[in-house]
């Protein structure tokens, strides 16, 4: 079996994220209070990790959600939105456009100019930056097409403007280097199930310290538990019982990626395997490949076959092959008007740290024999 | 050949409101079986591929699976299940 659906959630992971699933379960929930089910500053040291990864000194203004679409709910609806504008990329995940368009606030919302595979040019996007343009939400790498945008440029615009810059780094956050301070980010999204090699139920955000983002979701946490009216200064967006679990699993991934694997190996690692499908694809006859030699790659791609539906596609690969992939739309649909696939979607491939050269080798042969069907 | 089961799909295709369910076999799907298809519409037969991959598309249902397997995917669409009933009733008839 070839697995080739990491966009979705990564497999495999590293062994020492079993061990440390199964220490954390097993280790008696001690203390007098909450009894987590974890070793002193477990959460606090997973935060330490993640801060490695985006280049933040304060890990206290990191904050751990079930995933990168509670994320995006606790941040738009508590931003203050109301009668405001703001601009999205075409490429952004169900997760933020569900939240903008339901929202219960006035909110003017603008898509970001871009060509067809959804490559925003940073600098149209100051021409549509109005009076009350409030924030800019950009989907770092897409989970459609894999095309990787220039947050630094975007970044400069935001901060040039005084736009609250938001960040979707669900993709890329793992496998392609990201500096908030250097691109201006005021909040980042992330997961812990995608390029971390966490596991799902665990997600969170950056929130720069001088953004205002009201609390929206209440609940216990252990701390002054005796007042009832919250004060919005305190940032107390962890509420509820965590997820242990998964901070341990992801703690132990991010311990595993950052000092035995080295990030800048990682991320060289990911490009260069991605650069290598993507040479030995782009050569294939019938094969249409959303992307072109012009853009920066996430390791992912989309693509369609002539003559075939990409469901069609989807199901010969995993029923006649044993290769797994993801097919549809991938839960961002305002990019498919753009590559004209809204009717029928695409079958998208994504790699992962543990993907071999001999499995994406066997993949390419593959896809050299249904095309020439 | 007999069914044994039939479930719905997890892999849901609602995204484009098809919804899925996969017939299961006490047998693989051989040729003889995949032609005897035509009967609910035209087949795409597609012999050169690892598994060779058939496929009878209407507006109002799809089958498809790959040959040597044991189980077959419908695709109903608006979920009538009206035609899950009529592929179930009909698809061993004549093999």
């Amino acid at each position: 079996m070839i697995y080739l659906n990491n966009a979705a959630t990564s497999y495999r992971k590293p062994p020492c994220v079993n061990d440390a699933i199964n220490k954390c379960l097993l280790d008696l929930p001690v203390g007098q209070f909450r009894s987590n089910q974890c070793e002193n500053n477990l959460i606090l040291d997973c935060k330490d990790n993640i801060s490695k990864f985006i280049n933040v000194k304060k890990k206290e203004n990191i904050f751990f959600t079930s995933g990168a679409t509670e994320s995006f709910n606790l941040i738009i609806n508590g931003l203050k939105l109301n009668n405001t504008h703001v601009l999205i990329s075409v490429n952004e995940h169900n997760s933020v456009i569900r939240p903008l368009y339901n929202s219960k606030e006035n909110i003017d919302i603008e898509l970001i100019k871009c060509d067809e595979f959804g490559y925003i040019n940073p600098l149209d996007i100051e021409s549509q930056i109005i009076p009350n343009t409030k924030a800019i939400f950009i989907n770092h790498c897409s989970n459609v097409t894999g095309i990787v945008q220039d947050i630094n440029k975007i970044g400069e615009i935001a901060k040039k403007h005084n736009l609250i810059f938001i960040v979707d780094v669900a993709q890329s956050l793992g496998c392609i280097k990201i500096d908030v301070e250097s691109a201006n980010i005021g909040i980042l999204v992330f997961t812990a199930h995608k390029s971390l090699m966490g596991i799902s139920g665990l997600g969170g955000f950056y929130l720069k310290g001088n953004i205002d983002v009201d609390i929206v979701k209440f609940g216990g946490n252990a701390k002054n538990s005796h007042l009832i009216k919250i004060d919005k200064n305190n940032k107390e967006f962890e509420v509820g019982t965590q997820n242990i679990v998964a901070i341990a699993a992801l703690k132990s991934s991010t311990d595993f990626l950052i000092n035995e694997v080295k990030l800048n190996t990682l991320y060289a690692n990911e490009l260069k395997k991605t650069l290598y499908l993507y040479s030995k694809l782009k050569k294939v006859d019938n094969l249409i490949i959303y992307s072109n030699d012009n853009y920066n790659k996430g390791p992912l791609f989309s693509f369609n076959i002539n003559y075939l539906d990409p469901s069609d596609v989807s199901y010969i690969l995993y029923n006649s092959y044993e290769v797994i992939t993801r097919v549809g739309l991938h839960c961002a649909p305002l990019i498919h008007k753009n590559l004209n696939t809204l009717n029928k979607g695409t079958v998208r491939i994504s790699l992962s740290y543990y993907t071999t050269y001999s499995e994406i080798d066997d993949f390419i042969k593959i896809i050299h024999e249904i095309t020439s069907i | 050949m007999e069914i044994i089961k039939v479930e719905k799909s997890n892999e849901i295709c609602a995204e484009i409101n098809w919804h899925s369910y996969d017939i299961f076999f006490d047998e693989q799907m051989d040729k003889k079986f995949i032609f005897s298809l035509k009967k609910f519409g035209t087949l795409m037969y597609l012999s050169l591929l690892k598994k060779p991959f058939f496929k009878v598309n209407t507006n109002e249902y799809l089958i498809k699976g790959t040959q040597y397997n044991t189980k077959l995917r419908v695709g109903i669409f608006n979920n009538n299940i009206e035609y899950l009933s009529f592929i179930l009733e009909n698809i061993l008839i004549l093999y």
